[in-house]
C-alpha cells in the first residue's frame, strides 16, 4: 500500500484506534503482524508471504544460535541464514544483471549471448533490500549476543513486517523496536498530534513537491546525453537530488509519525543533509538508519576493528564513523586496510542502491570524496574557517553525486560528468527551452538556504506562538496533498 | 494535574490541526474552482471564442469542439451549391487580446468578406502541433465506420466535401508532436492505428491493467467525490497551483536571462512535418486547393523570438517545396499585424501569437482575398501542366 493515497488514511483510520484500543501487548502485536501483512499484500499476496518465510527463517536461526552451545553450530545457522536472505536478494534483485553481465563477457570472448527468459520477468519484491537488512542485523546481533531472541513468533513478526518501516525504511534494529512492540500502543495526545504533523509534512513533501520536481527531472534527462550542455546538466541533477531528497525523507517522515500515532519514537532518517559542509557530515545527515547500518554491519567488520556492542544503534550515521576514524576505528589499523574498507563498503552501498554499474559508480564517487575529506587536512581546515563557502561547495558536490545514480548507465554518467566538466559545454545559446527548470533548480536551492536559515535564527525565538501555529501549517500542507494526491506515484526508494 | 493540562493542550493542538485541515481544503477548493487552465496558457488578458453564422451553424471549434463542428456539417444542407473552406490552425484563430463584446475571430472576418455562397469553418486547438490538425482534419474527413458508410449511401461521398484548405503554420507549434490524450479519444485517428474502442470497453481495459491498490484507491476516490462533490474540483486548484509556480519560476528565469530564444528540435520539426504532408497529401487527393501560410508573429521583437535564421530557413525550405505544386499555394503573412495590437503572455513578456481583434480583421480579410483570387484546382492543375509543356517544348 502506498502511503501517499486515501487508501492509507482510510488505513490508519482503521487501524490506529484498534490499537488504542487493545488491553495486551499481545493483542497488539497480533494487529501489527495482521495490519502490516495486509498493508503489504495489497501490492502483492505471494511477496507478502515471501516476508513471512524471510521472518520465519531468521526466527528459527536465532532461537538455535542462542540455544546452541557449540560455537560451529552457532556460525553454521548464521552462515544458513545469510545464505538465505542474501540468496533471495541476489535472485530477485541481482540475477538480471549478473545474467546480463556473464552474456556480455560471453559475447565478447566469441560466444553466443543469451540470458534466460524468465530474466526479464522478474518482478523486485517491494522493500526486500530494507527487510532483508533488518532480519540479517537481527540474527547478527542474537550472534554476537546484543540482543537477546525473542521467543514469540508474533512479536518478532510484528518487528519484521511492522508496516511504518517494512517497504522502505528507516532500517531499525531489534532492540530498538521489539522491546517498544510489547509496551506502547496507547493513546497518547502529544503522540498523536506530533505523528499527525510528521504524517502531513512528509505528505506535502512527496505529493506537492517530489512530484512536481519530477517532470522536469523527467524532461531533461530525457534529451539524448551528449545533447545537453553543462547547465542543463547542472539543472537537471539538482532537480533530481532535490527530488530525492522530498520523495525518500517523506517516506521516512510519513514512516516515522505513522508509528509516532502508536507511540513508537523512531530515530530521525534525514536531518537538512544539503547544509552539510563536508561529506562526512552530509553523510551523517542522509539516511542515517542506512549509513548506520553499513557502519556497524560491514565497515568496522572489514576494518577489524573491535565490535563494540553499545554503538549498535540506527543513528549517527555512516557520518558518526567518520568521526572516529582519526582515533577509536583505526587505531592499530593498517591505512590500507580503512582504505580498502572504505572502498569496499561503498561499492557495496552502491549496489545495494540498484543492480547496475552506475551505482557502483556512485559508491566509488562517494568513497573518493571522503577518502579527499579524510587524506587532505587543508579540506578540513577549510570547512571551519569558510563554513558558508564549504557549504555551497558540499552542495555542489552531494548534487553532482546524483549523476550516476539517476543515469540509465555507467557509461551515460560519465558522459554526464565529461559534459560538467568541459568548459567548452557551457553556452548559453543553447536549450533555452528549458528556462524553466534552470530556474526551479535555482529557487529550489535559494528557498532550501533561506528555510534553513530562517529555521535556525528566527523560528526559535517564537517558541510559545509557534506550538500554536504549528497545527495550523500543518493543517494547510496536509489540506493541500490532500488535493494534490490525484494520481499514485511510486517512491523511489521503492526500486531498492 | 500538570499532565491533565498538557493532555488538553495538546488534544485542542489535534483539534486545531482538523479545523485548519477542513478549513484549508474547503478554502483551497472554493478559492481555484473557477480557474481555466486553457484560458491562462493563453496569456494575459487574452480569452478563447467561438464562432457562428447568422442562422446558428456552427463556424468554428477549439480542440475536441471538432467533432461538434463535424456534426454540424455532416447535418448540414446548406449551400449545396456553395463553397466550403477549413481552416486549420493552433490558438491564434480562437483566442483575442483585450476582447470586448463586438469582437471576432478572423474567420468570422473572413467569411465577412466573402460572398455568401462560400463559407469558411474553423477548426483549431491551443498549440496545435501538425499531428494535431492531421487528427483534427481526420475528425472532419473520415467519418466513423456506419457513419462513412451511411453518408456514401445517401450522398455518394463519405467526406464533406471541402473545396478549400487554409492552414495556419506556427513555427513554435513545431516543437511538440503526437496527439494529445484529451484529443485522441475525440478524434477518428486512422493515421495513429487508434482502434475504435467503445468507451467502456475501453473503460474495462485500463481497470484491468490496475492493481489491487489501485482499483481500491479508485473506488475510494469515487466515493468521496460522491459524499463532497468540491473534492472533484481539486484538479483545478493542482493547475492553478502548477501554472502559478510556472509563471513565477519562467519569470524569474527570465531575469536571469532576459532574451530567451526558443529552439524547435530538428527530429520534432521533420516528424511534424510529415503529418503536415500526410494531411496536405490527403487533402490534394480529394482535390482541394491546399493554402498554407505563415502565421502572423509579433513584429519588431528584439532578439527574435527563434533564433532567426533557423525561423527564416524553415519557411524558405517550405515555400521552394510547396512551389512544385500547382494545387498547394504558401503565403507569407508574418507581418501583417503591426506590433500594437499584440499582448503579453502569461508570464508577462511579449506574446509573440494572439493578437486584438484588430489583428483578426487584418488575418480574416487577407485569407479573404487569398481564397478569392485563388483559382480551383482543376483549373491551376491545367495551368500547372501548361506551363510544364512550355518549358519543355522551349528546351
Amino acid at each position: 500500500m502506498l502511503f501517499n493515497s486515501w487508501g492509507y488514511i482510510l488505513f490508519l483510520a482503521l487501524i490506529v484506534p484498534s490499537i488504542w484500543l487493545c488491553r495486551s501487548a499481545l493483542q497488539r502485536q497480533v494487529i501489527y503482524s495482521v495490519a502490516s501483512f495486509v498493508f503489504y499484500a495489497m501490492w502483492r499476496l505471494d511477496f507478502a508471504l515471501l516476508v513471512v518465510f524471510s521472518a520465519l527463517v531468521d526466527f528459527i536461526a536465532s532461537s538455535q544460535i542462542a540455544h546452541s552451545k557449540s560455537q560451529r553450530h552457532k556460525r553454521a545457522w548464521l552462515g544458513l541464514s545469510l545464505t538465505i536472505n542474501l540468496g533471495l536478494l541476489v535472485v530477485f534483485k541481482y540475477s538480471k544483471f549478473i545474467f546480463s553481465n556473464l552474456s556480455a563477457l560471453k559475447s565478447f570472448l566469441g560466444g553466443q549471448a543469451s540470458t534466460p527468459l524468465w530474466i526479464d520477468t522478474m518482478i523486485l519484491p517491494l522493500g526486500i533490500s530494507f527487510y532483508t537488512f533488518q532480519t540479517i542485523s537481527y540474527t547478527i546481533d542474537v550472534y554476537r549476543g546484543v540482543t537477546k531472541p525473542t521467543a514469540n513468533f508474533i512479536t518478532f513478526l510484528a518487528y519484521v513486517m511492522f508496516w511504518p518501516q517494512l517497504v522502505a525504511g528507516p532500517i531499525l534494529r531489534a532492540g530498538e523496536v521489539i522491546p517498544a512492540l510489547k509496551t506502547q500502543g496507547q493513546f497518547d495526545a502529544n503522540n498523536l498530534k506530533l505523528g499527525l504533523e510528521q504524517i502531513a509534512r512528509g505528505l506535502f513533501k512527496k505529493v506537492v513537491l517530489a512530484d512536481s520536481i519530477a517532470p522536469a527531472v523527467e524532461r531533461i534527462f530525457a534529451v539524448q546525453a551528449d545533447y545537453l550542455l553543462g547547465i542543463d546538466v547542472w539543472a537537471g541533477t539538482i532537480l533530481f537530488g532535490f527530488q530525492i531528497y522530498f520523495d525518500f525523507s517523506a517516506y521516512s517522515d510519513i514512516a516515522i509519525g505513522s508509528a509516532r500515532l502508536i507511540g513508537f519514537e523512531f530515530p530521525q532518517n534525514f536531518n537538512w543533509p544539503y547544509i552539510s559542509k563536508s561529506p562526512r557530515e552530509f553523510w551523517s545527515r542522509w539516511h542515517i538508519s542506512l549509513g548506520s547500518w553499513i557502519r556497524d554491519y560491514l565497515y568496522i567488520p572489514l576494518t577489524g576493528a573491535a565490535f563494540k556492542s553499545s554503538e549498535q544503534k540506527s543513528e549517527g550515521g555512516i557520518g558518526a564513523l567518520e568521526a572516529k576514524d582519526e582515533s577509536e576505528v583505526h587505531q592499530n589499523r593498517k591505512p590500507i586496510r580503512t582504505t580498502r574498507a572504505l572502498w569496499l563498503t561503498w561499492i557495496i552501498m552502491g549496489f545495494w542502491h540498484g543492480a547496475g554499474w552506475n551505482f557502483a559508480l556512485w559508491g566509488l564517487y562517494h568513497a573518493a570524496t571522503i577518502l579527499l575529506w579524510r587524506k587532505l587536512s587543508l579540506l578540513r581546515n577549510f570547512s571551519k574557517e569558510w563554513p558558508v563557502v564549504a557549504t555551497l561547495c558540499m552542495f555542489g558536490i552531494a548534487m553532482l553525486g546524483w549523476i550516476p545514480f539517476r543515469a540509465d548507465s555507467a557509461s551515460q554518467a560519465l558522459t554526464y560528468f565529461g559534459t560538467v566538466v568541459n568548459p567548452l559545454r557551457y553556452g548559453l545559446d543553447g536549450h533555452k527551452a528549458l528556462i524553466y527548470d534552470y530556474a526551479l533548480g535555482a529557487a529550489l536551492t535559494v528557498s532550501m538556504f533561506a528555510l534553513a536559515i530562517l529555521r535556525a535564527q528566527v523560528l526559535s525565538r517564537f517558541g510559545r506562538l509557534t506550538e500554536w501555529l504549528s497545527p495550523v501549517f500543518h493543517g494547510f500542507l496536509f489540506a493541500a496533498s490532500l488535493i494534490m494526491l490525484q494520481q499514485q506515484t511510486q517512491f523511489i526508494y521503492f526500486q531498492f | 494535574m500538570a499532565g491533565s493540562s498538557k493532555r488538553h493542550l495538546h488534544l485542542a493542538q489535534i483539534a486545531f490541526f482538523v479545523v485548519a485541515t477542513l478549513g484549508a481544503l474547503i478554502f483551497m477548493l472554493n478559492s481555484t474552482k473557477d480557474f481555466e487552465p486553457s484560458e491562462f496558457g493563453l496569456g494575459l488578458n487574452t480569452s478563447s471564442t467561438y464562432e457562428r453564422f447568422e442562422d446558428g451553424t456552427q463556424m468554428s471549434s477549439i480542440g475536441r469542439g471538432c467533432i461538434n463542428l463535424r456534426d454540424t456539417l455532416k447535418k448540414s444542407t446548406l449551400l449545396p451549391q456553395g463553397k466550403r473552406t477549413l481552416w486549420l490552425g493552433a490558438s491564434q484563430l480562437h483566442a483575442i487580446n483585450s476582447m470586448v463584446d463586438g469582437d471576432h475571430l478572423a474567420v468570422h472576418y473572413a467569411n465577412q468578406h466573402l460572398p455568401d455562397s462560400h463559407r469558411v469553418f474553423q477548426a483549431s486547438a491551443p498549440n496545435g502541433n501538425f499531428h494535431e490538425l492531421w487528427a483534427m482534419w481526420q475528425c472532419l474527413n473520415r467519418l466513423p465506420p456506419g457513419e462513412a458508410e451511411n453518408r456514401e449511401r445517401k450522398h455518394g461521398d463519405a467526406t464533406l466535401n471541402f473545396e478549400h484548405l487554409v492552414i495556419a503554420l506556427t513555427y513554435d507549434d513545431l516543437r511538440e508532436v503526437g496527439v494529445r490524450p484529451a484529443l485522441q479519444k475525440h478524434y477518428a485517428l486512422a493515421p495513429l492505428h487508434q482502434p475504435w474502442v467503445h468507451k467502456a470497453k475501453g473503460r474495462a481495459l485500463t481497470d484491468s491493467l490496475k492493481n489491487r491498490q489501485e482499483r481500491f484507491e479508485d473506488s475510494l476516490i469515487s466515493n468521496i467525490e460522491r459524499l463532497a462533490p468540491l473534492y472533484k474540483k481539486r484538479a483545478k486548484f493542482s493547475a492553478f497551483w502548477e501554472s502559478q509556480l510556472k509563471l513565477w519560476v519562467t519569470k524569474f528565469g527570465y531575469a536571469l536571462a532576459s532574451k530567451p530564444q526558443v529552439r524547435v528540435p530538428i527530429k520534432i520539426q521533420k516528424i511534424n512535418e510529415k503529418a503536415l504532408w500526410a494531411l496536405v497529401d490527403d487533402a490534394r487527393r480529394r482535390g482541394i486547393h491546399v493554402h498554407i501560410y505563415q502565421a502572423p508573429h509579433q513584429p519588431g521583437l528584439k532578439p527574435f523570438y527563434h533564433p532567426l535564421a533557423e525561423y527564416e530557413g524553415y519557411f524558405q525550405a517550405l515555400q521552394n517545396q510547396v512551389q512544385k505544386h500547382a494545387d498547394i499555394s504558401f503565403h507569407n503573412l508574418k507581418d501583417i499585424v503591426p506590433q500594437h495590437l499584440w499582448g503579453l503572455s502569461a508570464s508577462g513578456q511579449p506574446d509573440c501569437f494572439h493578437f486584438k481583434d484588430e489583428g483578426h480583421q487584418i488575418l480574416g480579410k487577407a485569407i479573404a482575398d487569398i481564397l478569392s483570387n485563388s483559382q480551383a484546382p482543376a483549373q491551376a492543375q491545367a495551368q500547372a501542366e501548361a506551363i510544364e509543356k512550355d518549358e519543355s517544348s522551349a528546351l
